[in-house]
């Protein structure tokens, strides 16, 4: 049994006696550079951040850092991290009655008046469960008393709260800076939970489930927001001064630096492009002083520029350039996500270190009718090109990343990938011989909530099979690696992705079952959830394979993200009838966002924005 | 032109919760420190460049150190100092560096000269009842001490005790003293039934032949 409080000093004792046989011990312990500890007994509002995986995925979730550094500027606010604990450790914990505590003062996760859970995606669900429980705090949000923390979930995956409105006291939609010093001023006057929670709710952006009938999003009381409009910060604030450093490994073990945020492209299987609007870019000066600043704040040996789309940066060539030419010779290298394949160009590709071994391109689909359905339309001769450009300077190794089961898609484009793939590979042939090495990801096409394919069905378990055989035999003894998520996988994240509140009661049975770590392949149990759709009498398939009709009322229609319904709609018929719709950046389309937000686009970008 | 280096010896601790972190992920730590405390230091040439970091003797996940040694080498340094102070302040918690030492850059690597180590056991909750004295009987009166190591190997603990004996300065804790650098006293324990995560385990001191 767990108990909710203990003292710092029994949780350290208990440490000292248990880690030595933990795997990974360091995950669990923090003091890591340039953490914030503030005097616990004279801060009157603390929360937990928490992330619901393991300390190295946790702790590389920039969005958590941000908050964390905002947060604790405040005077009177304090903030530290927790994370999930692994089986053995949540094995040590339970059978010494240990509950969760913050990795900075030790204290139990219980005794902070906040509990601020970041959700970016759906697998996470029932490690949030165990989280919660791990903590002693009641997984039920009806359950809770006066004394327990207010559990507030943000991230990508609340722009469908439904899910898990049941155990959510708030969801805060969209960006997450700002809002949550706001929350915390609310929770600083001390009041009642339940009016703490009125006055949230009055906050643009906070969704209070409890304010909300879950059949017609009714209003009470009557400050309550219907729809709930996401929070943008129309300025990138300033990225975290002291960015904490790991002791130990992490996944993403350097200084990242977010060097804008959206992406104008509309992909439009893409739910972060869409629910991300407008693009905002951090002034190149701005990205240049945090670097500087960085590096000797953290010590990191390499640079990792963040954005879902950082070649559309306005100052892109003359960042990288500048980044190179200051920092190569203190042997810190630079490394960019994938780069759009219509962005190449020498300049950039020379300032790329190239030690790095893999470089990423993400085509998606390989069949002009594809490309044109989803809003991706790069044309096979400039990926050959492109290719044929990075064996020529260098690199053996090119990553690339396809949808499969998309509305629409045949075997016939299936099978186009399979030869794609293979004209790739001669290519890396010609220029390096045999140390050219392809590796192909497949992605299955999850319909998400707020994109143009909200209303589609998700293909078949059969056709994703078949698919999945025509690209195996297809690349089989061709030195092709390939990999793709079990179908398992898939069918998880595409049950809760569009699941509405019924789904609570079936994730709490999952759990209850054992459900827990689903993001990780080989922990996740697909049987277990049957088991539990099944005792809860839902058809998972309902959410997942069920072609909507577009006049449904859609369980997250309550959330306004600035691009308008119309506009999905207009953007669905134009993939089904092989239509593009152009960057807009050069061309506005009418999205919604500029509207909603009372702001122009372009403003937020280039040179109006300082970026270059 | 080659670059000109220094070299220096650092003696430093290692404490509290940092002890769990390996020392892999140390030497990670050591290379970002100095970064931030704005020494540059060399590295090797080659495709992959490495920080030139030479530790003594590396120290198991979960024991403390008292005075670990550790070689850096160093371009640019001004005044061909380095002060403790310069770095402390940016090493995470747990790390503390108590002295600096310019050496020779001819000098051989550390490893090659350590002479012994002497550890302390120490019990975490002084109200469990362990027969500390108990094991340095049964440590005395063994004729071999064979430990099966996770790789399989076996290896006798026994001819590299050089002594092991209650420390005067601390109660509930014991001395023990090991030749080279290889004894493990969680091996020790293990051997004789204890479970070592009931004990900290602190390397003392680190003796090198005159060479070293």
């Amino acid at each position: 049994m767990i108990k909710k409080y203990a003292t710092p000093q029994e949780i350290t004792t208990f440490l000292d006696k248990t880690l030595f046989n933990i795997k990974k011990p360091g995950r669990y312990v923090g003091g890591e550079f340039n953490q914030i500890i503030k005097d616990w007994n004279s801060i009157p509002v603390k929360i937990a951040l928490a992330f619901p995986d393991v300390y190295e995925i946790g702790f590389s979730n920039l969005g958590l850092n941000i908050l964390y550094e905002e947060i604790n500027r405040e005077s009177n606010f304090l903030a530290e991290r927790c994370f999930s604990v692994w089986n053995d450790m949540e094995q040590s914990m339970r059978a010494s009655g240990i509950p969760l505590y913050s990795l900075e003062s030790k204290h139990p996760v219980s005794e902070f008046n906040v509990l601020g859970i970041s959700l970016p995606y759906e697998t996470l669900y029932t490690n949030t469960l165990n989280l919660l429980d791990l903590s002693g705090i009641p997984i039920y949000r009806e359950q809770r008393e006066e004394t327990d923390p207010l559990v507030i979930a943000g991230g990508h995956a609340t722009f469908n709260p439904a899910p898990m409105s049941a155990f959510m006291d708030a969801f805060v939609i969209g960006d997450g800076e700002t809002i949550f010093v706001k929350i915390l001023q609310i929770v600083s006057e001390k009041l009642s939970r339940e009016k703490t929670l009125e006055k949230i709710s009055a906050l643009e952006s906070v969704y209070v489930p409890s304010f909300y009938d879950p059949r017609t999003y009714f209003l009470s009381p009557e400050n309550s927001r219907n729809p709930i409009k996401k929070n943008i910060v129309e300025q990138l604030p300033p990225a975290p001064e002291k960015p904490l450093v790991p002791n130990i490994e992490t996944t993403h073990n350097r200084i990242a630096v977010e060097v804008m945020r959206g992406c104008s492209h509309g992909c439009r299987f893409c739910q972060a492009g869409f629910i991300t609007r407008p693009v905002r870019e951090r002034p190149l000066n701005e990205i240049l002083t945090f670097l500087h600043n960085a590096i000797y704040q953290t010590g990191y040996d390499e640079i990792s520029l963040l954005s879902l789309s950082i070649s559309d940066y306005s100052a892109i060539q003359e960042l990288v350039s500048r980044i190179s030419s200051a920092y190569k010779s203190l042997n810190i290298n630079l490394s960019l996500p994938s780069l759009r394949i219509e962005s190449f160009s020498d300049e950039l590709m020379q300032e790329i270190d190239q030690r790095k071994g893999n470089f990423t391109l993400a085509p998606e689909s390989a069949s002009e009718t594809m490309r044109r359905s989803i809003n991706k339309p790069i044309s096979e001769d400039a990926l050959l090109e492109t290719t044929s450009f990075i064996f020529q300077k260098g690199w053996t190794s090119i990553k690339l990343y396809f949808l499969i089961g998309l509305p629409g898609e045949t075997m016939d484009d299936v099978q186009h990938i399979v030869d794609l793939c293979k004209k790739v590979k001669a290519v890396g042939k010609k220029w390096v011989g045999g140390r050219a090495r392809i590796a192909v990801s497949i992605n299955t096409f999850i319909p998400k909530c707020h994109t143009p394919f909200q209303w589609a069905a998700m293909d078949s378990v059969e056709n994703v099979a078949q698919k999945h055989r025509i690209l195996r035999e297809g690349l089989q003894k061709t030195g092709i690696r390939l990999s793709y998520p079990s179908i398992d996988t898939s069918l998880l994240e595409g049950w809760l992705s569009r699941a509405d509140e019924a789904v609570s009661e079936v994730i709490y049975t999952a759990w209850e079952k054992g459900a827990c770590f689903d993001a990780w392949q080989d922990n996740m149990d697909l049987n277990r959830w049957k088991e539990a759709f099944e005792e809860k009498g839902i058809d998972p398939f309902s959410y997942s394979h069920r072609l909507r009709s577009q006049d449904e009322n859609l369980p997250w229609d309550f959330i306004d993200t600035g691009v308008s319904k119309t506009y999905l709609k207009e953007e669905y018929q134009k993939s089904m009838d092989g239509l593009l719709t152009s960057d807009c950046r050069f061309n506005c389309h009418a999205c919604g966002i500029q509207s909603a937000y009372h702001i122009l686009c372009r403003d937020l970008v280039g040179e109006q924005n300082g970026s270059n | 032109m080659d670059q000109i280096e220094y070299r220096f010896r650092l003696n430093y601790s290692k404490h509290s919760f940092i002890r769990f972190t390996s020392i892999l992920d140390i030497q990670k730590i050591w290379e970002r420190s100095f970064r931030r405390a704005g020494i540059k230091l060399s590295y090797s040439k080659g495709f992959h460049p490495q920080a030139k970091i030479q530790q003594a003797s590396p120290l198991p996940l979960g024991f403390c150190g008292d005075d670990e040694v550790l070689d850096i080498w160093v371009e640019e340094i001004q005044g061909n100092t380095i002060e403790t102070d310069q770095i402390n302040s940016f090493l995470p918690s747990g790390l503390e560096i108590h002295q600096i030492t310019p050496i020779d850059l001819s000098m051989p690597s550390l490893q090659q000269f350590i002479e012994s180590s002497d550890y302390s056991i120490s019990i975490i909750d002084p109200a469990a009842l362990i027969p500390l004295s108990s094991l340095i009987d049964d440590v005395n009166m063994a004729e071999q001490i064979l430990f099966m190591k996770h790789n399989g190997k076996k290896y006798d603990l026994k001819p590299l005790i050089q002594s092991i004996c209650f420390n005067v300065e601390e109660g509930s804790s014991l001395l023990v003293s090991f030749s080279g650098a290889s004894g493990r006293p969680d091996h020790l324990l293990q051997y004789f039934n204890l479970d070592p995560s009931q004990f900290i385990i602190t390397r003392k001191k680190i003796h090198f032949t005159d060479h070293g």
